[in-house]
């Protein structure tokens, strides 16, 4: 080959090598799953089994309040794996880490995943002007049925207000209850809130909703159901103090078999809150028997079936400090079997969550377990935010650990197992990045984490939007 | 590069040569509309890809691919660098962190250097909508006849002077080429290392040096051209004479372009209705989520 040629074809080589890799970052970015031969995580008793970019999402930094999601479920026989992703996909791996199948939410954002009881339909919901939930083949990702549940609450595309399924409950004789809420705000700045619950069979036809022939006036960001169905909780997060709401209790309790008012519990705000803001509980017993729920200024409730309080607790009461009020958020709240447990997430300013902090309020980014009666048994502190939990056989606790925004320590980042009901860390599976997800199969053998990137303040990214599938190696 | 067959028409037997002129321009015309409407990474890239496999088929030699590579190459490295280090839109997210905010001297002085995810992502669109454009562009002028260009202009009612203004800008590129080439060699004759200057100094000379020559020869060649096509009597009326209808083939690939432009058109325009709070139809979330993902 003369010289000139080779020259040439080294050209026409850069090329298609600048092609492929182009055909790459259109094509594969999104789609890069590396199966991963069983590597030791954490102590050895996970062993990683796969690792699934989930495509590219906006790096965020420590001074957002909100932070890169994702959702995951595992199906009732432990066999499946669905992803919902922040870039707008629905992805279906098996236990072994592989993809099964994608589907794009289109125009959608996907909001919500549950299973139903037998695991052959996975319900999704979206955020769109259509508001749809989807119920999908989990086996193929066919779509069975659809149900725009969320036109009822109206739509702006204007200002791009789109109703959305935020959570979807199935209970065991196959009944699905979807939760759906728009937000807007109304031409004098206030808040405008409408949410809806709603009752399907699986087949998608309409049983009843709550309330009927109405959207409640609050921001309803939760719901729980027992595994009967036959109880529904859900609180109110609703932020404007000045405005008087027709649903204006915190913790509401519905008969699902009729989607009636079963009972609602107003609780009072404490200094210096107006209000009694409930984001991610409450949350009922598998039997019903009893209410567990968090506010956000760190107050922890237990409540009877019939809505009695029976107790509460000031896990991270707001501290003055140098003339600011500090706060830990407190968020989630569940009960298992003989206790109940709740979390905390990070400090903030009450000022102004933006502004810095003096110190960590003691309570922050912790998890407390108390026993049904009210005693005190543990507390494990996570050192970052708890950004969701998972449970599995009863004494098996998965935490997802994401920023800590006043230490900025990246080595908290990971999923965390716990032993019930002493919250020890049995096990650290860490991340480079925060965690934002996480789920623990119903057979315990299987861990699943969503992680997410994170611009730290000198410039540099730690960690990536991936999926992260482990196994457990061995009986502890 | 300098040589002028590398830039001129070559006779061949394959598909794409065959192809008629008059189809070759509507597809130019439909590419060039769609890289514009077009906003989706992977359609712009399968439309690249289509044009290049495009050149496979009318089996380009090794030599214009060479060619092909560099342009292309400079286009896609260069936008997609670019636009990842200087991207201003918001949001943003740093891939790579460059230059820390930090370090020294430039730390401070930046505000930090980062590759952009965004700005990767906008600089491989709008390097894959010149490439595309390019790549075609050279397909079209390697497998066509000049003469079958302008008839083909023609044909599509553009006006004959437009017409054959166009092609004889096409026809003056190789001219042109050719001609710098032999000035370059004639001042390597006189002793002047016209190509071997790597300094910016010595680049700017050599293109001085050449760019007089060339101008004065190309004017003296369009002053020639033009009282040649005058003294036959240009723009008084003389046409070509009427080209053969379409074949049924040439019929088929027109109808299939029409029809893709009019259905991803009206697809686009639905989505952007929707998009910008215009209008939204429930019935077309199909239509919507497709036009979001591919245009």
């Amino acid at each position: 080959m003369r010289a000139s040629d080779l020259w040439r074809w080294s050209v026409v080589l850069v090329f298609a090598a600048s092609l492929a890799a182009l055909g790459w970052y259109v094509f594969g970015a999104d789609a890069g799953a590396r199966r991963t031969a069983g590597q030791e995580a954490g102590s050895g008793t996970y062993r990683q089994v796969a690792q699934l970019s989930l495509g590219q999402v906006e790096v965020k930094n420590y001074q957002w309040m909100g932070f890169t999601r994702g959702i995951l479920r595992f199906s009732p026989d432990s066999g499946r794996l669905a992803v919902g992703t922040e870039t707008g996909q629905v992805i279906m791996l098996s236990r072994a880490g592989e993809v099964l199948w994608r589907r794009p939410a289109g125009l959608g954002k996907v909001t919500a995943l549950e299973f139903s009881p037998d695991g052959a339909a996975l319900y999704v919901g979206e955020t769109s002007a259509d508001g749809n939930m989807y119920c999908l083949d989990a086996a193929s990702g066919r779509e069975r049925w659809k149900s725009g549940l969320a036109a009822e609450l109206g739509v702006d595309i204007k200002r791009k207000s789109h109703p959305g399924v935020i959570r979807i409950l199935a209970d065991q004789a196959g009944w699905v209850f979807a939760l759906a809420q728009r937000y807007d705000r109304s031409a004098a700045g206030e808040s405008v809130y409408r949410g809806k619950i709603f009752c399907l069979s699986p087949e998608g036809g309409a049983i009843w909703q709550y309330p009927a022939g109405e959207a409640m006036d609050a921001w309803v960001n939760w719901m729980g159901a027992d595994a009967q169905g036959r109880r529904l909780v859900f609180g109110t997060a609703n932020f404007d103090t000045d405005r008087r709401y027709r649903y204006a209790k915190n913790v509401y309790c519905l008969d699902a078999v009729r989607g009636a008012e079963a009972w609602s519990a107003a609780v009072e705000p404490t200094p210096p809150f107006q209000r009694t803001i409930m984001r991610g509980s409450p949350n009922i017993a598998a039997d019903g028997g009893y209410v567990a729920a968090m506010a956000s200024d760190g107050r922890a409730f237990l409540f009877a079936a019939d809505g009695r309080e029976l107790w509460r607790r000031h896990l991270s009461a707001p501290q003055k400090i140098a003339g600011v009020y500090l706060n830990a958020v407190g968020r989630d709240a569940y009960i298992l079997g003989d206790y109940a447990v709740f979390t905390t997430i990070n400090t903030y300013n009450n000022a102004n969550w933006q502004l810095p902090t003096p110190v960590e309020h003691p309570g922050s980014n912790s998890l407390f377990v108390f026993t049904i009666g009210g005693e005190f048994t543990a507390k494990w502190r996570a050192g970052g935010g708890i950004e969701e939990m998972a449970f599995a056989g009863g004494r098996l606790i998965a935490v997802a650990v994401g920023r800590n925004t006043k230490t900025k320590d990246p080595g908290v980042h990971g999923i965390y197992v716990l032993d019930m009901p002493n919250a020890a860390a049995v096990e650290k599976l860490a991340t480079a990045g925060p965690c934002a997800a996480v789920a623990v199969s119903p057979d315990e053998r299987l861990v699943a984490g969503i992680e997410a990137p994170l611009q730290l303040d000198d410039g540099s990214i730690i960690g990536g939007y991936r999926l992260w599938l482990w196994q457990k190696s061995g009986s502890r | 590069m300098f040589s002028r067959h590398l830039w001129e028409a070559e006779a061949g037997r394959t598909l794409v040569h065959r192809l008629d002129g008059r189809v070759k321009l509507v597809l130019l015309a439909v590419l060039g509309t769609g890289v514009i409407l077009i906003d989706s990474p992977r359609t712009l890239f399968l439309l690249l890809a289509a044009t290049l496999a495009g050149h496979l088929a009318a089996r380009t030699s090794l030599r214009r691919w060479t060619l092909l590579a560099v342009f292309l190459l400079v286009a896609i490295w260069g936008s997609m660098v670019s636009q990842a280090m200087f991207y201003n839109q918001e949001p943003r997210s740093p891939l790579v962190c460059l230059v820390a905010p930090a370090a020294p001297v430039l730390g401070p002085l930046t505000g930090g250097v980062y590759i952009y995810q965004e700005g990767l992502a906008y600089g491989a669109v709008q390097a894959m909508r010149s490439c595309t454009m390019l790549a075609y562009g050279f397909l079209l002028c390697w497998t066509t006849e000049p003469r079958e260009l302008l008839r083909g202009l023609v044909f599509w009612r553009l006006p004959y002077e437009l017409s054959f203004m166009a092609v004889t800008g096409l026809r003056f590129l190789p001219v042109v080429l050719s001609e710098t080439a032999t000035v370059i060699t004639a001042q390597r004759l006189r002793g002047l290392a016209a190509t071997r200057a790597m300094s910016p100094a010595g680049a700017v000379g050599t293109a001085f040096r050449t760019l007089w020559p060339v101008l004065a020869r190309s004017l003296r060649r369009a002053v020639t051209l033009a009282m040649s096509v005058e003294s036959r009597g240009f723009g008084s009326g003389w046409r070509l004479a009427a080209m053969p209808p379409l074949t049924a083939g040439g019929k088929a690939a027109l109808a299939g372009c029409l029809a893709a432009v009019v259905l991803a058109g009206a697809a686009k325009l639905l989505y952007v209705f929707q998009f910008n709070g215009w209008a939204h139809f429930a019935a077309c979330r199909l239509v919507y989520d497709f036009a979001r993902q591919w245009l």
